[in-house]
């Protein structure tokens, strides 16, 4: 079936998509209803106050403080994704300095800091298997910026959740190192917030990054929330010179369509989801334990804190080596089995996630993958 | 009002549609349904129909 030129996507219906973008930005009924209602261009606007964020029909406002409290934040602001809300705070904050970032980092983060003209420097993960980022390396990293240049960094930034291996790093200790330096500390709650708790005052984040899409199942486009904590709304949170009423560093307004009431829509169920947040972790947890049954191994902190696994996989790569259909077999074999979200070609590593799955599905994911193995 | 009705049970329809969509992606890939889902399903279906039926008796006049 098409959609003019455009195929049908249908991968969440008739497949068990695995893919770790997307398993965390599955929409709810609810934030399909709402895109279908307010798809138009400009749909939010109908009672435009002069800003999005103060917008009360529908309750921008008030949902923005909601999403303040669940985070542990005390402001927020809708932005056009993660990434636009870290450059929101990087390009308010930077005077040209450095920022210190961990070594996982999403290249999002990256290019976000080079755009705001802050010199990069990061804290290395610990290397194979595990690739940890440890909180100490912020510390070793503020001094040795500080002797390199004579200046600890304008900023610090820790991925949450990195998108390679899903490593959950302890976000409460580098908050502690961060505040002792004095060091704004922004966190990238990507692969995190809208899954797990965030209690952003309990961690001693300045600012969290989120994305909508990724983790707080919001769709029909790009979707984030930058907040802050009490004090850093004047720096951060700056309305234009000429337009009062309009944050500078979302130009005003973000994003003013229907992925934002995809994530109001969402909001009540993601409140109770987090809640379940153990369970999506021992789903995780089994997957691991069964594919390492046979020639598997899984990289990254072990045990698993989190849904995003990454495997190295020599039993594909070998059967690859004298199969027909080369490295595309494990592929083509998933896909046959009704799963998808593993990228075609890969059969030496790869990564997956089993969010949102119900116990059947993983447990048939897990057969799956061993019988063609060959286990 | 007569096109506000028929837009609210267009409306409707489309978000009983959704809720059908839900229970696909739910028992993916198989939709080997459970008695409470083909329950469900039904349900929704009887309530699409309904909507047709008035719909049609609507523009029909």
């Amino acid at each position: 079936m098409n959609i003019g030129k455009l195929e049908l996507r249908d991968r969440e219906e008739s497949f068990i998509n695995l893919n770790p973008l997307q398993t965390g930005g599955k929409t709810t009924p609810d934030a399909r209803k709402a895109i279908i209602s307010y798809i138009d261009g400009y749909s939010i606007c109908d009672w435009c106050k002069g800003a999005l964020h103060i917008t009360t029909e529908p309750d921008i406002a008030g949902f923005l403080g909601e999403v303040s409290d669940f985070l542990g934040m005390d402001h927020s602001l809708p932005t056009n994704g993660c990434r636009e809300a870290k450059y929101g705070v990087m390009h308010a904050i930077s005077s040209g300095g450095s920022i210190l970032c961990d070594g996982n980092m999403h290249y999002s983060s990256e290019v976000a800091a080079e755009r705001a003209g802050l010199k990069i420097y990061k804290v290395p993960n610990g290397g194979e298997p595990e690739y940890k980022v440890t909180p100490s390396g912020y510390a070793e990293g503020f001094e040795s910026i500080k002797k390199e240049t004579g200046k600890y960094p304008e900023l610090a930034l820790l991925t949450h959740v990195d998108g390679e291996y899903g490593n959950v790093v302890d976000a409460k200790e580098v908050g502690k190192i961060c505040n002792d330096y004095s060091v704004p500390f922004l966190l990238n709650t990507a692969y995190s917030s809208g899954r797990m708790e965030i209690d952003g005052k309990n961690i001693g984040a300045d600012f969290i990054a989120c994305s909508g899409h990724k983790s707080w199942a919001a769709g029909g486009g790009n979707i984030g929330i930058l907040a802050i904590k009490e004090g850093w709304q004047d720096k951060v949170f700056k309305p234009s010179a000429n337009w009062k009423s309009k944050p500078l560093e979302i130009l005003g307004c973000s994003s003013r369509g229907a992925s934002l009431m995809a994530l109001m829509a969402s909001f009540p169920y993601v409140k109770e989801r987090v809640k379940n947040w153990d369970e999506e972790v021992k789903k995780a947890r089994y997957l691991v334990n069964e594919l390492e049954k046979i020639d598997i191994k899984q990289l990254g902190e072990k045990p698993k804190n989190h849904d995003l696994i990454k495997f190295d996989t020599p039993v594909y790569d070998n059967i690859a080596k004298t199969h027909k259909k080369k490295g595309y077999f494990l592929y083509y074999e998933l896909k046959d089995r009704g799963i998808i979200g593993m990228k075609p070609g890969r059969t030496r590593k790869f990564k997956i996630s089993t969010y949102g799955l119900s116990w059947k599905q993983v447990s048939y994911v897990a057969e799956s993958f061993l019988e063609i193995g060959g286990g | 009002m007569f096109m506000e009705d028929v837009v609210e049970k267009t409306f409707d329809m489309a978000f009983l549609v959704e809720d059908l969509r839900e229970i696909w992606r739910k028992t993916a890939p198989f939709h080997k349904l459970s008695a409470e889902e083909k329950k469900q399903v039904l349900t929704i279906i009887e309530g699409i129909r309904k909507n047709c039926d008035l719909i049609s008796d609507k523009v029909s006049k």
